[in-house]
Formats: C-alpha cells, structure tokens, sequence
C-alpha cells in the first residue's frame, strides 16, 4: 500500500513508525471508540491513516514544513484524532489546546491564544468552522492558516517525510491561565521510552481495554490514554470531558459494556463518582484490574471511600493504584504496583514542619497527616530527593523532587529562561515537595504557590493577576489559596481580599466582580469569596504577601467560626 | 404540581447543597451568583434534582441553563 510506504523507508524507532506498523500489520484492529453524545464511533487503525491523511495534505499544501508548529483546537470528537495525527504524519509538532469553556469570557480565551500563537510561532490552527469564525473576529489580520476539515483534500496518502527518534513529536501544553502556558518539547524517544516503561511497570498488554473521560489536552488523557494506547495497540473508549462531569458514572456504564481494565484520573474523580451514584445503581465493575490516581494528591481517605462504594460491583483495594507524574517526564515518573494496595504512612506533623523528617509515628496525642506512597520508580528513570543546595537527601528528609532520565523534555518552547529555572544539569526541579521511603515516593506538598485544583495546575499569582481591575478591593491587598476539602476530593479555591465597603449590598457586588473575573479569564469557579477588613492580610518585611502565614491565620480564623 | 411548588423545591435542594441562603436562590440567579456553583456541584445538584422528582433530565439541556428559571422550567417541562 502506497499508504504505508514511508513507514518501511525509515528504520528509526519513532511513534509514527509504530502506529504506522499497527496500520500495517493489524489495520482492522480497534484503535478507539469516540463517545459523543451517546453515539460511539469505532475507529480502525486502518481508518486512523486514511482519516488523517487528508489533514496532513492540508498541511502541506498550506507549505507547512518538517518542525513547524501547528495547534490542534477541536471539541471532544474523531476530528480531534485525525488532525493531530495528520499534522504529525506531514512533519509538523502539533500541540493540542483546550477550546473555550462556556463560561470563560471569548475576549479573554483569545488573548490568551494569541500569545501563544507568536510565542510558539505557530504556522497553522487547526480547528472548527464555528471556532474559525470567532478567531478571525477576535484575531483578525493574526496571520496563522487555519485548517478546517470542510476545506480538506481528498486523499488517503500519507507524505513521504523522513523522522528521527531526536525530533520533536509534539508539545504539551501546561494548565494555567492561557498566556502564561508553558509548551513542553517531547521528542520521540522520551515518548517511547515512557510508554514502554510504564506499559512495563503496570503490566499493560493488547489484552487490556481502556476508558476513558480525561480531555486531551491535559497530559494524563494525552499520553496514558490516547498515545500509549495507540502506540502499543490496547483499544481505548474515549468519553467526553464535557458530557463526563454531568453524568460521571457513564464511565461506569462504558466499563461494564466494554469489559473494561484500566481507567486514570484525578482524585477528585473518584470522588465525584461516589457522589453521584444512586443507592440503586449497579454495575458489574470486576474486569477492572487498575483504578489509577494521579495529577493532584492522592488522598487515603478518597480511596478508602471509592472501594467501600463500589466493592459490591467487584471493586478490590488491589486495583487502587497511585502514580506520580508530570509533562516535563511525559508522563509517569512513578507507579505502585498493580494487584497491591500502595502503602499509607502516618507521620508525625510537628517533625514534618520543624525538622523536615517524615517521622512515622503510632502516637496518638500529637497531630499527623496520612500520606500514600506514589509507588516506585519506573525502569529508566531516577527520582530522588533536594535539598536548596542541590544535595541529596536521604530516605525519609522533605525536600523537592527531582528526576532524571531518558523520558525527560527537552524543555519549553522558545522560553530558554523558564527551562533554565527547572532543567538543570540533567535534573527537573519538579517544585513538588516530598521523600522517599524504601524506593517509594511520598509527595507532602509544593515549593512555590501553585494550586492544584481538579488535577490541573494553576499559580496562585496568576490567579490573583485576574483580580486586578475589580472594582471595590484595595489594590495589591489579595491572596489566591486552595485548602483541601474531602466532600469534593480536591482542593477547593478560596480567594481572600481586603476592601473598605462594609454595605452588604457592595460587598455582594465585589463578590460577584470577583468570581466573574476569575471565571472570565480563567473558566475557574472559585468555591469561597472571603471580604476582609483593610490590614488583615499579612506582608512579608519585602512587602510580599505571605502565604503561609495568611493561610495560618484564616485557618484560625475558620476554626474560630465553627 | 405548579411551577411555584417545583421552584420550592427546587431552591431548597440548592440551598442544601451549596450551602447558601434560600434567599440567593431566585429565578434570575446563575450559577455565577452563588459560591461552589461549578461544574461538580452542577452535577450532583441534577441528581438530586432527579431523585427528589423521580425523574431524568435530558442530557444535552443540561449544559443550555443560564439560570434559576431555566432549570426550573426544566423541570417542571420533564415532571409532567
């Protein structure tokens, strides 16, 4: 097949000579099945090619060239699929986005793409007719093509373009406010490396089926649940982002209906599953041999809550599994093992803070925190604990974790200064406070302020950037925090600022300019607004606020309510 | 049961699960004009909107409601 003939030219080991060896070898095999409003479309690998195909004619047709940047903007849907793999196969390093949210304001949503269309000096969009028509009101004259799929050519042939496991595959684009994202560069061999290591480290063979609500756009959907699965041949039902959080336990009713073995997501996911289930529900849910928790802390009493819920319906403690990972490593750096509880430690709270020890500790009259074991390492990579200094720590010290290893990204693109900050000599500064204990990785907290809110990340500055022009709050005088809470699984967003209005009808009003602010810019829907009087937030001697004594302080003052 | 009796209910749900007063809760509130309004608590508050009316809501209305009324309307529309 003229198809495939490029495939055969290039003896290198990259993701496009392995999905193009499925097409090959197996191209009436399941890729993916895409769930859009109830309907399932099932997708061959066969069809996989000959869909994308015409994308990557666009493309070239459009003079887009080996290494050119291309964003991929599309709603939950095959369209989604085939672009990104038709710009892949004509050379391009495409990079996916998460399109507006309904709440967020548009104005602010392509502010935001702007910047990172002339950062990233993006050649092509690829995306919706709907959406094309709200970039050229908002961005008109921004000199990016735009590809949508109605203007595509007619053709099933893929480009003849020569790959280097070295070249960059793809850019995966940090959370956040838009325009302060990060691209992260994965090339071909830190992608393969990461799936065959972690395929390795959680057993995964094409006997396995995955399903799936997690967006694409994040990395967790991305790699575990869309490139992994494409590239070692396990079929995976992709459910929408969007259709998911209304309707969580349709991933149930996907895992009953497919015999579904391995699903991933946040922690605040299990949780929503379990609020959202009727005392009558049923499902048959035993074909599940791993449940993984990953992108935000996992939290032992979550899971506790997830297995008591459902172990009527075949859910067993075993398949409970953690992970610990982030795009600047693909993916995963750690896994537990599958078939076993991972470990939760109780440790002593004042030798955590003071000390910077994780003291294990059976006491019962001084305060602890339970934390869950990451699991260990996966093959290839190594993970160990910082001190300030760069020095390793020894088992059981607090102190940033740090990887190392072929999985690791090249950096962020075109920002030299920010890869600098956090890739050095060989090592990511994950910013992620932790330690280790007998191979394993416990993660305790974060050095710097980002929040992590429904296992996406956002800084906290950031945030409080999106309150600068609300009228009402005294300038400078505000604080974005998170603080955990259990009935949602997550941590809950809490903004705290000081204003002079003491009429309820003005304060109500700053309130709702608050919230409104943050949803414009961010789709983020803070879940406590806190007013407080001129003053009451703490500075630090360089004027700074400071976090951690204004988070101390409004914990008092909570307790003091209750 | 009237339009009036559905809103009761309605809004009472609200209250209990977002924690706010029922005096917030009237027809032209959105989700904006509540605290915890997101999308999770959007979900649980429709299941137990259809637990409470022993009823099941189409899906993809769901994601049209500006407000207080539209779901309310929503309801009485799939109550009948």
């Amino acid at each position: 097949m003229a198809l495939i003939s490029f495939w055969k030219k290039s003896e290198r080991d990259t993701a496009l000579s392995r999905i193009l060896g499925h097409v090959e070898q197996t191209p009436h095999r399941l890729f993916a099945r895409i769930v859009v409003n109830g309907e399932a479309t099932a997708i061959s690998y066969s069809a996989l090619a000959a869909s994308a195909a015409p994308y990557a004619a666009a493309c070239q047709a459009q003079g887009i060239e080996k290494g050119d940047r291309v964003i991929i903007l599309f709603d939950h849907g095959p369209e989604l699929i085939f672009s990104f793999f038709g710009a892949m196969f004509a050379g391009a390093v495409p990079t996916m986005m998460s399109p507006p949210s309904p709440r967020q304001e548009p104005g602010h949503f392509w502010a935001g793409q702007r910047q990172v269309i002339q950062r990233i000096g993006a050649k092509a969009i690829m995306t919706t007719d709907r959406l094309r028509a709200a970039l050229e009101s908002v961005m008109p004259h921004h000199g990016t093509r735009i590809i949508t799929p109605r203007e595509l050519p007619t053709t099933d042939q893929i480009p003849d373009v020569d790959f280097a496991a070295h070249d960059i595959a793809f850019l995966q684009h940090s959370s956040g406010t838009t325009g302060t994202k990060k691209g992260v560069m994965i090339s071909h061999e830190a992608l393969l490396h990461q799936v065959d290591a972690y395929a390795k480290a959680l057993e995964i063979t094409q006997n396995d089926r995955i399903v799936s609500w997690l967006p694409l756009y994040h990395d967790m959907g991305f790699i575990a649940c869309f490139l992994l699965p494409v590239i070692k041949g396990v079929p995976v039902t992709l459910l929408s982002p969007f259709e998911w959080v209304i309707r969580p336990t349709m991933l149930f009713d996907y895992f009953d209906k497919t015999k579904a073995t391995l699903t991933w997501q946040p922690n605040f996911g299990f949780q929503h599953l379990v609020n959202c289930t009727k005392s009558d529900d049923r499902w048959d849910l035993s074909s599940m041999r791993a449940f993984v928790n990953c992108s935000e802390r996992c939290r032992p009493e979550t899971i506790d809550g997830f297995v008591s819920a459902f172990v009527d319906m075949g859910v067993s403690k075993g398949s409970m599994l953690t992970c610990y990972a982030m795009a600047e490593t693909v993916f995963a750096a750690t896994q537990s093992e599958p078939g076993i509880a991972p470990r939760v430690e109780t440790i002593d709270t004042a030798a955590l803070v003071d000390e910077g020890i994780a003291r294990p500790t059976l006491a019962t009259h001084s305060p602890t925190m339970q934390v869950q074991s990451c699991g260990k390492k996966i093959d290839g990579l190594n993970v160990l604990i910082m001190d300030e200094e760069g020095n390793r720590l020894p088992d059981r010290r607090i102190g940033e974790v740090c990887i190392s290893g072929p999985s690791l990204s090249r950096g962020y693109d075109q920002q030299p200064e920010k890869t600098e900050a956090v890739f050095r000599e060989g090592w990511y500064h994950s910013g992620d406070l932790g330690y280790l204990a007998n191979g394993e990785l416990f993660v305790t907290g974060r050095k710097d302020d980002l929040l992590i809110l429904n296992g996406r990340n956002h800084y906290a500055h950031d945030l409080e950037f999106c309150l600068r022009d609300v009228p009402g709050i005294i300038p400078g005088r505000l604080m974005a925090m998170s603080d955990y809470r259990p009935e949602i699984g997550s941590d809950a967003l809490i903004i705290l600022a000081e204003t002079r209005e003491t009429n309820p009808a003005g304060v109500k009003l700053i309130k709702k300019s608050v919230r409104d602010a943050i949803v414009d810019e961010t789709g983020l829907v803070p879940n406590e607004v806190h007013l407080l009087e001129p003053m009451w937030l703490l500075k630090s001697t360089s004027g700074k606020i400071a976090r951690a004594a204004n988070r101390q302080k409004f914990s008092e003052l909570q307790e003091a309510s209750i | 049961m009237t339009h009036s009796d559905v809103f009761s209910r309605v809004s009472q749900i609200i209250s209990d699960e977002l924690g706010c007063e029922i005096s917030e809760v009237h027809l032209k509130a959105s989700a904006d004009d509540i605290d915890g309004w997101d999308s999770l608590a959007h979900a649980r508050l429709i299941l137990k909107i259809e637990d409470v009316f022993n009823l099941r809501l189409p899906g993809d209305r769901l994601f049209e409601l500006d407000n207080v009324g539209d779901l309310v309307a929503l309801v009485s529309e799939a109550h009948v």
